[in-house]
C-alpha cells in the first residue's frame, strides 16, 4: 500500500480528524496521534506493508516533548506524539520492530522518556557512570562535572 | 572447555574506531557477545542547536570522515527545502558527482579493510593503491582528499572545469580496468572465498526485522535504494543499476560493493558528459523560516536521516541524524553467534562499521 | 692452529656470523619481494639489522603475574636449539659431523621453536597470548607430523638415518628432487606451517590475536624470539636443500657454495610468493587440509618410495 493509502487507513482506524495529517518536505505526511494509539498504528502501518523504521526523534518544546516515529517505502510517514513533560511515559514498539531498540534507547538516555517494556533498557552512547542528566534537554548543560581520571586504572610496574 | 572472555576493542588492531566487543569463547567457537558504543560520541546533535545554520554545514561534514560530502548534501539539501531554494542543476550535478566518488572511494577503503583483516594483505595493498586514484581525482577538484567542504546551502562552492574533466575521463577508464580485475580476482579466489563464504549470513526477514539498510541488506535480497527509489539531486535524470544478491554472507556483501563501484563509475561518467551550464548556487537568506523537513539521501553504507525542525531564527530547533551504520550494529550480536574467532574478523569486517557515524 | 681452526669454523664461517647474516638476508629478501609483489617498495637492505637493533634498546616489560624467569628462559632455548640444528647440516657445504640419528636429531631442534612458542604464551598469561599458543600448539600437531613424514621419503630412499648417508645415496643416484618432488612440495608446506607464515600464520594473526604468544614480550627477549624465527627459516631451508638437493656439488668448494647460495634464494622467493598470494586460513580448515589430504598423501608418496 502506498503512503497516501496508509495515512488515509490510519485516519480511518485511529478516528482522526482532517487537521492530523500535513505534508512536509521532501515528500513526507505527518500524522498526529496522541500516545496510547501507538501500538495500534504501528501494527496498521505494518499491517499495510511499510515496514522500515528510518529513525525516532525526540524533540522538547516549551512544555511538551515530541516524539516522532518516521517509516518509509518510496516516500515517508511519520507519526507524530505529544508527550506531557510530566507524565513521559509511552509504550515500546520493539515488540513489533525489533529494528527499534537503539533508537529507543538513545531517546531514553537523551531526554529521559521511559519506553515500557524496552528489552534493553541500558545507555547506548553515554557512559556507564554518567552523572550529568538527560543531555539533550534544553537547559542541561552538555557534559557533566567530573575529572577524567579512570579509577578503573591499574598502574603496573615494569620488569 | 573453560570460557575465556576476550576484549575486541576499544582499541584493536580490527577496528578502524573504537566500538567495544566482548566475546566469549568456548575454544575457538563464540557463544555470546555484548556490545558498547559511545566512545566516539561527541554530541552533535547537541552542538548543532548552538550553531547557525551555515556553520553547521562545517560541523556535519565532520561526523564521519568517508561519508562526509552525503552527510553535508543531505543537511544542505533539507535547509534549501526549508528556504524554498532550487538549486541550479549544474550545482546538483557536482554534488553528484562528487557523492559518486566518495562511494567508491568507501567501497575501496572497505575492501581494503576486510582483505587485510582475513590475512590477504597483497588484495589490501592493491585495493588501497586503487583508492589513490579516487583520492586524486577529489584533491583536484575540491582541495581536500577526504573532507571536501564543497556543499553550501544554495549550491556547491566549486566548479569543474576542462582540466578536471579531462583528468576525470582519463582516471575513471583506468579505475575501470583495476576494479574489474579486483572483481574477477574476488570471486575466483579460493582463499577468499573459504574465509568469506557462509559466514555472517542473514536472512531476508532479520534484515526486514531490524531495518537494516544499505549494501548489507542489499546483499540479502532487499531491494532498497534511496537514489532510485526516492530520488534526490538529479538521480532521476541518471541511468543506473542497483545490484542485488540473495547469498547473504560476507562474500555476496564483497561482491556487492564491487558491482556498486562498476555503477558509481558509470554513473560518474554519465556525469561528466551531460554537465549541464550554468551558475552552481543560489544565495540564500540566513533565516529560515519555521518548518519541519525530512531528507534522506544513499550513503555508501545506506541510507542517511536527516530531520530538522526549526523555528525562525538562525539556528535549528533540533537537529536529528540517523546514520546507516545503526543499523548494522544491531545484526551483530546475532551474526556472531556459534562463529569461530578467526570468523570474528570477518564478519565485523564485512558489515562496514564506521562507529564515527553511529555515534556522533 | 687447531684451536684457531675450530674458532673460526664455530663463530664466524659457517658459524654464528655467517648464520645471522645470511638469516637477516633472508628476511630482507622475503619482505621486498613481498612488497614488490603487492606493488609497494619494500625496506632497504639493513632493514632487519636496524629492527634487531632497535628491539635491543627498548624497554622490557611484563603483565604483573608473568613467570619472569621462564619468560627470560624460553627465547633463549628456542635461539639455542635452532643453532644446535645448525651444527649437524653441511651449511653452505661445509662438512659437518654426522651420526645415525643425527637426522632426527635435527628435525627435534627444529621443532622446539614452535613448543617454546606455546609455553610462552601460556607463561605471560593475557588473553591474547594464550589463545595464541594454543593455536601454535594445534597448528604443530598438524605440520610437524607432515614435515617428518614427508621429510622421511629421503631418509627411506636411502636406507639411512644420517645426513651424510643421505648425501651418499644421492651422489650416487641423483638428487631426490627429480623423483620426490612431491615429497619435496609437502615437506615445504610443513616448513611454512612450522614458521608459522602466511598462510598458516593463524598463531599470530593480527587482526585476531593482535601478535599471538609474542603480544606481551619486548625488547631483548623480543629480538630473541624474531632471531629464533629468521634462523629457523634459513636452517629449515638449508635442511630441505641437503636432503632434497645434494648431488649437484662438491662439498667444501666454492661453486657449490654459490649453488648453495642460489637454492636458498629460490626457495625463499617461492616462500614468499605463497604468503603473498593467499589469504590466511581458519584453524579448523587448517587441521582438515593436513589430516584429510596432505598426510594421506604424504604416507602414499613414503609407500610408493618404499616399493621403487
Amino acid at each position: 500500500m502506498t503512503i497516501e493509502k496508509t495515512g488515509i487507513k490510519l485516519q480511518e482506524i485511529l478516528n482522526l480528524d482532517r487537521s492530523s495529517k500535513k505534508l512536509i518536505p521532501l515528500n513526507e505526511v505527518e500524522i498526529t496521534i496522541s500516545k496510547q494509539q501507538i501500538l495500534l498504528a504501528v501494527k496498521t502501518i505494518l499491517k499495510s506493508g511499510i515496514w522500515h523504521l528510518s529513525a525516532i526523534t525526540c524533540q522538547q518544546l516549551e512544555n511538551e516533548f515530541v516524539l516522532l516515529y518516521h517509516f518509509w517505502k518510496s516516500g515517508g510517514l511519520t507519526l507524530l506524539i505529544s508527550l506531557d513533560e510530566n507524565n513521559l511515559q509511552i509504550d515500546s514498539i520493539c515488540s513489533l520492530v525489533s529494528g527499534a531498540e537503539f533508537y529507543e534507547r538513545e531517546v531514553r538516555e537523551m531526554f529521559g522518556i521511559e519506553f515500557l517494556g524496552l528489552p534493553n533498557p541500558t545507555p547506548l552512547l553515554l557512559p556507564d557512570d554518567w552523572e550529568g542528566g538527560y543531555p539533550m534537554r534544553k537547559k542541561e548543560p552538555a557534559s557533566q562535572e567530573k575529572s577524567n581520571e579512570n579509577p578503573l586504572q591499574d598502574k603496573g610496574k615494569s620488569v | 572447555m573453560s570460557k575465556i572472555t576476550v576484549p575486541i576493542g576499544p582499541q584493536h588492531p580490527l577496528l578502524k574506531e573504537p566500538l567495544s566487543f566482548l566475546v566469549t569463547l568456548e575454544g575457538e567457537k563464540v557463544t555470546n557477545s555484548t556490545l558498547r558504543l559511545g566512545y566516539v560520541h561527541r554530541g552533535i546533535e547537541k552542538l548543532a542547536e548552538r550553531r547557525t545554520y551555515i556553520q553547521n554545514v562545517y560541523l556535519i561534514e565532520r561526523i564521519c570522515g568517508i561519508c562526509s560530502h552525503i552527510h553535508s548534501t543531505t543537511y544542505c539539501q533539507s535547509v534549501e527545502a526549508l528556504l524554498g531554494l532550487e538549486v541550479p542543476k549544474r550545482g546538483l550535478y557536482i554534488r553528484m558527482l562528487l557523492c559518486e566518488l566518495e562511494r567508491i572511494h568507501s567501497h575501496l577503503l572497505w575492501l581494503g579493510v576486510l582483505s587485510k583483516n582475513i590475512g590477504l594483505n597483497t588484495l589490501f595493498m592493491y585495493a588501497w593503491r586503487d583508492r589513490e586514484i579516487v583520492l586524486n581525482i577529489m584533491e583536484e577538484i575540491s582541495g581536500g582528499r577526504v573532507s571536501h567542504a564543497v556543499n553550501i546551502i544554495g549550491g556547491v562552492r566549486v566548479d569543474i572545469n576542462e582540466k578536471h574533466l579531462s583528468l576525470l575521463q582519463e582516471s575513471l577508464q583506468e579505475l575501470t580496468i583495476r576494479v574489474e580485475e579486483i572483481l574477477r580476482s574476488i570471486e575466483n579466489d579460493r582463499s577468499f572465498r573459504a574465509r568469506t563464504r557462509n559466514i555472517g549470513y542473514l536472512s531476508l526477514e532479520d534484515i526486514k526485522r531490524f531495518c537494516v539498510v544499505g549494501p548489507v541488506a542489499r546483499a540479502s535480497g532487499l531491494d532498497m535504494d534511496i537514489r532510485r527509489d526516492a530520488p534526490y539531486a538529479a538521480y532521476d535524470e541518471l541511468d543506473f543499476e542497483v545490484p542485488l544478491m540473495t547469498e547473504g554472507d560476507v562474500w555476496a556483501r564483497s561482491i556487492l560493493r564491487i558491482l556498486e563501484v562498476i555503477q558509481a563509475i558509470r554513473l560518474c561518467t554519465q556525469i561528466i558528459h551531460n554537465l549541464p551550464d550554468g551558475p552552481i548556487s543560489v544565495s540564500a537568506p540566513r533565516r529560515v523560516p519555521a518548518g519541519e523537513v525530512v531528507s534522506r539521501a544513499e550513503a555508501p553504507r545506506g541510507e542517511v536521516f536527516y530531520y530538522i525542525h526549526s523555528d525562525d531564527s538562525q539556528k535549528p530547533a533540533r537537529l536529528k541524524v540517523r546514520t546507516p551504520t545503526l543499523t548494522t550494529l544491531i545484526t551483530l550480536p546475532g551474526q556472531l553467534k556459534n562463529v569461530q574467532l578467526a570468523d570474528v574478523s570477518a564478519v565485523i569486517a564485512g558489515v562496514d562499521l564506521c562507529i564515527a557515524c553511529a555515534d556522533r | 692452529m687447531n684451536q684457531l681452526d675450530l674458532f673460526f669454523r664455530i663463530f664466524i664461517f659457517p658459524g654464528f656470523l655467517f648464520l645471522l647474516v645470511t638469516a637477516l638476508f633472508l628476511h630482507w629478501l622475503d619482505r621486498k619481494l613481498i612488497a614488490r609483489f603487492q606493488g609497494r617498495v619494500g625496506p632497504p637492505w639493513y632493514q632487519p639489522l636496524a629492527d634487531l637493533v632497535k628491539l635491543f634498546a627498548k624497554e622490557d616489560i611484563l603483565p604483573v603475574g608473568s613467570n619472569l624467569f621462564f619468560a627470560a628462559l624460553l627465547p633463549l632455548i628456542s635461539f639455542a636449539s635452532v643453532l644446535t640444528a645448525s651444527f649437524y647440516l653441511p651449511i653452505a657445504i661445509q662438512s659437518a659431523p654426522s651420526f645415525q640419528g643425527d637426522f632426527i636429531v635435527v628435525l627435534f631442534l627444529l621443532s622446539m621453536p614452535s613448543l617454546m612458542y606455546f609455553l610462552a604464551g601460556w607463561v605471560t598469561r593475557g588473553v591474547y597470548s594464550v589463545i595464541g599458543g594454543n593455536r601454535a600448539l594445534l597448528q604443530y600437531f598438524s605440520y610437524e607430523v607432515l614435515f617428518l613424514l614427508a621429510m622421511s621419503g629421503t631418509a627411506i630412499a636411502s636406507g639411512s638415518w644420517s645426513l651424510a648417508g643421505i648425501r651418499l645415496a644421492q651422489i650416487k643416484e641423483s638428487p631426490f628432487i627429480f623423483i620426490q618432488i612431491i615429497g619435496f612440495l609437502l615437506a615445504l608446506s610443513g616448513l611454512i606451517g612450522k614458521l608459522k607464515r602466511e598462510p598458516y600464520d593463524i598463531p599470530k594473526a593480527k587482526s585476531e590475536v593482535i601478535a599471538g604468544a609474542l603480544t606481551e614480550f619486548s625488547g631483548k627477549k623480543l629480538a630473541l624470539w624474531y632471531l629464533t624465527i629468521q634462523l629457523q627459516t634459513m636452517v629449515g631451508l638449508s635442511f630441505l636443500i641437503h636432503c632434497y638437493f645434494s648431488g649437484f656439488w662438491q662439498m667444501n668448494t666454492i661453486s657449490g657454495f654459490f649453488i648453495f647460495l642460489l637454492l636458498l634464494i629460490i626457495l625463499q622467493g617461492v616462500l614468499s610468493a605463497i604468503s603473498a598470494i593467499y589469504a590466511r586460513l581458519r584453524i579448523d580448515q587448517l587441521v582438515h587440509l593436513n589430516w584429510h589430504i596432505l598426510i594421506p598423501l604424504a604416507l602414499l608418496h613414503n609407500i610408493f618410495i618404499l616399493l621403487i
